[in-house]
């Protein structure tokens, strides 16, 4: 009897882990949302994160040291979101030196002049907003935002941003924006993800001036 | 006010140079302020665009300092991480270098993280507006000035990168004395600079490069200097132009905040004041060569006219001295000249003057002036003497058959016959009159005798002998008057006497003449009466027999004198008559009647009014004329106004009466013959006289009821008139009986005491009145 107790509860955990990867397997939502500001334009550059208020089936595994490369005397990206604890690869393409810095109060680092094809690790332990600059060049301005959410997705040149095979379940959905104002983060909001695709919109309230970066003069480098 | 020539000429040539020098250096004066204070409007313009452009500059500095700044690593990161020694060091480095007065940085909260300088200013609250900030934003770097504790400062920030704004820095200067004099060694002028800030109302002085005080006294006053973008006023006693140059940007505070320059436009005024010296002292050494000049000229003029004035002088006293004027000038030597030939001709004319003076023209004989002359020293030393007047009868006539140069001639051989007696200045008093005197112990009357005696034998006058026939009258010295003029007057009026006189001759006889100038102070009491009205008409009624009424009335003249009482008619008709104050006597009767009637008129009443006219007033052509005028002036009709004329009258100057009178007629007056009976009464020459009345005289009627030979002549006198057609008026009807007969003869009118005596105006209504009402009881 002892025995097949164990075994039913055995059969019962399996079809239980079973049925939910059968769900999973079988059954995923996508969520596309959409950002602008208080004029109602798109906007680029929008982090939009989702923290699962429930437990994944499967745990989103984070990407493995994303990339700042310097490049052209430029950040590329422009703004990078990445999960706490992500080490950052900091890679410099140019045939000259950079010297990238943060005096954000989320990560105060310095990486004194580099050469091409050196490559810097910085991780990122903290949530927060990283800015980072270049002492040599003034125009490169980048942002590393680092975020406790799991999900995240960048919105492309349309505002957009689409998150896919969700499971379905109850989210936390929160955007975040370079130019948003100090205290202008919209509050984070629940949404339901079901089957099948699901649309949101955020607006941010944006300052009037805030840092962009901007190409670097011609022959300037 | 007389004034000499030569100081007029002198003070025309001051006036005239004072007045040009005069306009000349008001003109350049006010040319030369005109064009000071446009160049100081031009310098003041100047000086304010180079102060706005240098507080530009000073912001672009800063601007580019603050900038610098931010930018540099070291800074950033001591920003960022707060490293408040360093923020301090690199900003107190900044400033000394810089010769800056405040730099500060804030964090985007805006609390201040570092500063160094004026802490009332870095701590200033108010320092980073929104707007300031925004616009640091967008541009990089922005700035404003703010005012502090009565100081003034420019302040710039710029953001603070790294890379994104992690706060601001700010740099600033105060707008102190220091800037100010800065501004004005920069300026083109030594123009003054301030800077001020406030309410409009009332300005107040941060800094100012003049002394502070006497500045902001001066605000206190003139708070429109903070309005008015120009302005002038008194400053530190002295003309003073202002400008003010808004230190505007964007950012400000609602203070307004100003720099202020100003100059002195009388500071402008001096470098013209050597030549406003310069002029002055050509006006004054002008003025005395003028003075000089004028002076020396106008003696020129003045030398000669002096001469000639002195011998104007010579002249009025009589002396007709010629001129010897210094004569260098053409002009003068005619002017003296003339002046020669003048005093000749008034010479001769004076003599010729003295002479016809002391002259008779016509026969060359002395004269009264002369006789006067020569007589005068007797009168004043007292000596007897006694003047006489001669009068030569017949002279008038003589005109018909000689001639006036024989009259002339007798008149001369007259004289000279009086010469050969004892008379002393004899000299012809008018026509025919001598006057001349006679000093002597000859017994007066012989002396007088012997002249009229000398009239025996005739006088030549030409080629014919003339028998002249002379009346003397005497006076003597002084017992008939001390002066001439009463010696002579009483002397005609012993000529008047000796015309009676068989001796031909009489002596001022003091009595008599005391009569007749009663008789004179009579007429001049008449005249007076006249206007006075105490001469009044009393109105006697006639009855017309054929109607039995009132028709008409004869104004009778009454005087009633204040001094004299009732004068009688008789007692002063004829005397006005002889001395010719009848007109004035006529002239009122004429008014007085006229008007009378023309009252009654008014009033109803239709009488005709009977004047008297004297002798005088038919020889007086200009009657008739004013009796029209009276006659229209009071609107009477002619025919209401009766003229009453003596026969006596008429028969004086017929042909000049018979004009007088036949003009009267022919304006329609009624006239009557007065006092019928009395005269010629002659009926044919009353025939010839535009007559249509006569009225016999009262002697003839007084006693007609008893006299036979007047109901004669009475009764033949009505019907001879009656056929000559003129009608006939009874005077001095007094009894009843005389009415009969007169009724019975057919006399037209009676008048007289028994139908009523002459009664003044009321009394005479009052008889109308009663008679009329008589009369329509019968
Ligand atoms: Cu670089």
């Amino acid at each position: 009897m002892r025995m097949t107790l164990r075994k039913i509860l055995g059969v019962m955990v399996t079809l239980g882990t079973l049925s939910s990867f059968l769900a999973s397997a079988a059954v995923a939502g996508n969520l596309i949302v959409s950002v602008s500001n208080k004029k109602g334009e798109s906007l680029e550059n929008a982090v939009v994160m989702l923290t699962p208020q429930f437990t994944l089936s499967t745990p989103v595994v984070a990407a493995d040291s994303p990339e700042m490369r310097q490049e052209g005397a430029l950040f590329s990206p422009f703004v990078l979101p990445v999960k706490v604890g992500t080490k950052v690869s900091f890679p410099n393409f140019d045939e000259f030196r950079h010297h990238v810095y943060s005096f954000s109060k989320t990560k105060r680092f310095e990486l004194r002049l580099y050469g091409k094809d050196e490559t810097n690790f910085i991780t990122f332990e903290k949530p927060g907003i990283v800015a980072l600059g270049c002492n040599i060049h003034d125009n490169m301005l980048s942002y590393i935002y680092v975020t406790e959410a799991p999900i995240m997705k960048k919105t492309d040149a349309n505002g957009t941003a689409t998150l896919t095979d969700l499971e379905p379940g109850q989210y936390k959905m929160e955007i975040w924006h370079p130019g948003v104002k100090r205290k202008g983060m919209p509050t984070p909001k629940i949404i339901t993800i079901a089957d099948g695709n699901r649309s949101e919109s955020g607006q941010l309230d944006l300052r009037r001036v805030w840092g962009i970066q901007t190409q670097p003069a011609e022959g300037q480098y | 006010m007389a004034m000499r020539f030569q100081s007029k000429l002198t003070l025309v040539y001051l006036a005239l140079f004072l007045v040009v020098q005069g306009v000349v250096i008001l003109s350049i004066n006010r040319y030369v302020t005109e064009n000071v204070r446009e160049q100081i409007a031009g310098q003041l313009d100047a000086s304010s665009r180079t102060i706005a452009r240098l507080i530009r500059d000073r912001n672009d500095i800063l601007g580019t300092r603050a900038q610098d700044l931010s930018k540099d690593f070291g800074f950033r990161q001591a920003v960022a991480t707060l490293d408040d020694a360093t923020i301090k060091s690199a900003l107190a480095n900044l400033i000394d270098r810089s010769d800056l007065d405040i730099a500060f940085v804030v964090d985007l909260d805006g609390q201040l993280i570092g500063s160094v300088g004026d802490m009332a200013v870095t701590d200033n609250a108010t320092l980073l507006s929104d707007e300031l900030i925004e616009a640091a934003e967008e541009q990089g770097v922005a700035a404003r000035f703010i005012e502090s504790n009565g100081e003034l400062f420019e302040v710039v920030i710029a953001p603070v990168f790294a890379p994104v704004t992690i706060g601001w820095v700010g740099l600033g200067f105060q707008l102190d004395r220091e800037i100010a004099i800065e501004f004005k060694e920069l300026s083109p002028v030594a123009i003054d600079v301030a800077f001020i800030f406030g309410d409009k109302g009332q300005p107040e002085l941060s800094a100012a490069t003049t002394n502070v005080q006497d500045l902001a006294e001066f605000l206190a006053e003139n708070p429109q200097v903070g309005l008015e973008t120009e302005y002038e006023s008194v400053f530190v006693d002295q003309d003073y132009m202002f400008r003010r140059v808004p230190l505007v940007s964007e950012f400000s505070q609602g203070r307004q905040m100003d720099a202020l320059v100003y100059y002195s436009v009388d500071v402008g005024l001096q470098a013209f004041q050597s030549l406003i010296v310069t002029l002055l002292s050509i006006l004054v050494v002008g003025l005395l060569l003028l003075i000089l000049g004028s002076v020396a000229v106008s003696r020129g003029v003045t030398r000669p006219l002096r001469y000639i004035a002195n011998a104007a002088d010579r002249i009025s006293r009589g002396e007709y001295i010629k001129v010897d004027a210094p004569s260098e000038d053409i002009e003068f030597a005619r002017l003296s000249n003339s002046f020669n030939h003048m005093i000749e001709g008034i010479r001769d004319r004076e003599a010729s003057i003295r002479y016809h003076a002391n002259h008779d023209i016509d026969t060359g004989l002395p004269n009264r002036n002369w006789f006067e002359e020569q007589i005068s020293p007797s009168i004043d030393t007292k000596k007897p003497f006694s003047i006489a007047i001669l009068e030569l009868q017949g002279i008038a006539d003589m005109r018909t058959v000689l001639t006036h140069d024989h009259i002339n001639e007798l008149v001369r051989s007259i004289a000279e016959r009086l010469e050969t007696v004892n008379v002393q200045y004899l000299a012809r008093l008018s026509t025919e009159t001598f006057v001349f005197a006679q000093f002597g112990e000859d017994d007066d009357d012989i002396s007088a005798a012997m002249i009229i005696n000398g009239f025996i034998d005739p006088f030549s006058a030409g080629t014919v002998m003339v028998d002249v026939r002379a009346f003397m009258g005497l006076t003597k010295f002084p017992a008939d008057g001390d002066n001439l003029t009463t010696l002579l007057r009483r002397a005609n009026a012993a000529l008047d006497t000796s015309r009676t006189s068989a001796k031909s001759y009489a002596w001022y006889d003091r009595e008599r003449d005391t009569a007749k100038q009663d008789h004179l102070s009579m007429m001049s009491d008449l005249r007076d009466g006249i206007k006075n009205e105490e001469v009044k008409f009393a109105y006697q009624p006639k009855l017309d027999l054929s109607t039995g009424k009132i028709a008409s009335a004869e104004a009778l003249v009454r005087w009633i004198s204040p001094t004299r009482g009732f004068v009688a008619p008789d007692d002063f008709i004829p005397l006005a008559e002889k001395t010719g104050d009848v007109r004035y006597l006529t002239d009122w009767a004429l008014k007085e009647a006229i008007s009378q009637i023309a009252k009654w008129r008014g009033d109803g009443i239709d009488i005709m009014v009977a004047v008297n006219l004297s002798t005088n007033d038919l020889m007086n052509t200009n009657l008739p004329g004013a009796v029209l005028t009276l006659l229209t002036e009071y609107s009477v009709p002619p025919s209401s106004l009766k003229l009453e004329v003596t026969e006596s009258a008429v028969m004086n100057d017929m042909s000049r009466a018979l004009d007088v009178l036949n003009m009267l007629s022919s304006m329609g007056v009624v006239l009557s013959i007065d006092d019928y009976g009395t005269g010629y009464s002659s009926l044919s020459y009353i025939k010839e006289l535009p007559v249509r009345e006569i009225k016999i005289d009262k002697s003839f009627i007084l006693k007609l009821a008893e006299d036979d030979e007047d109901k004669i002549l009475v009764r033949s006198t009505i019907e001879l008139a009656h056929n000559l057609g003129m009608e006939v008026t009874a005077e001095g009807v007094e009894d009843e009986q005389s009415v009969d007969l007169l009724r019975e003869y057919g006399c037209d009118t009676l008048q007289g005491y028994h139908i009523c005596r002459p009664v003044p105006v009321e009394e005479f209504e009052a008889f109308l009145k009663s008679h009329k009402e008589n009369s329509q009881n019968i």
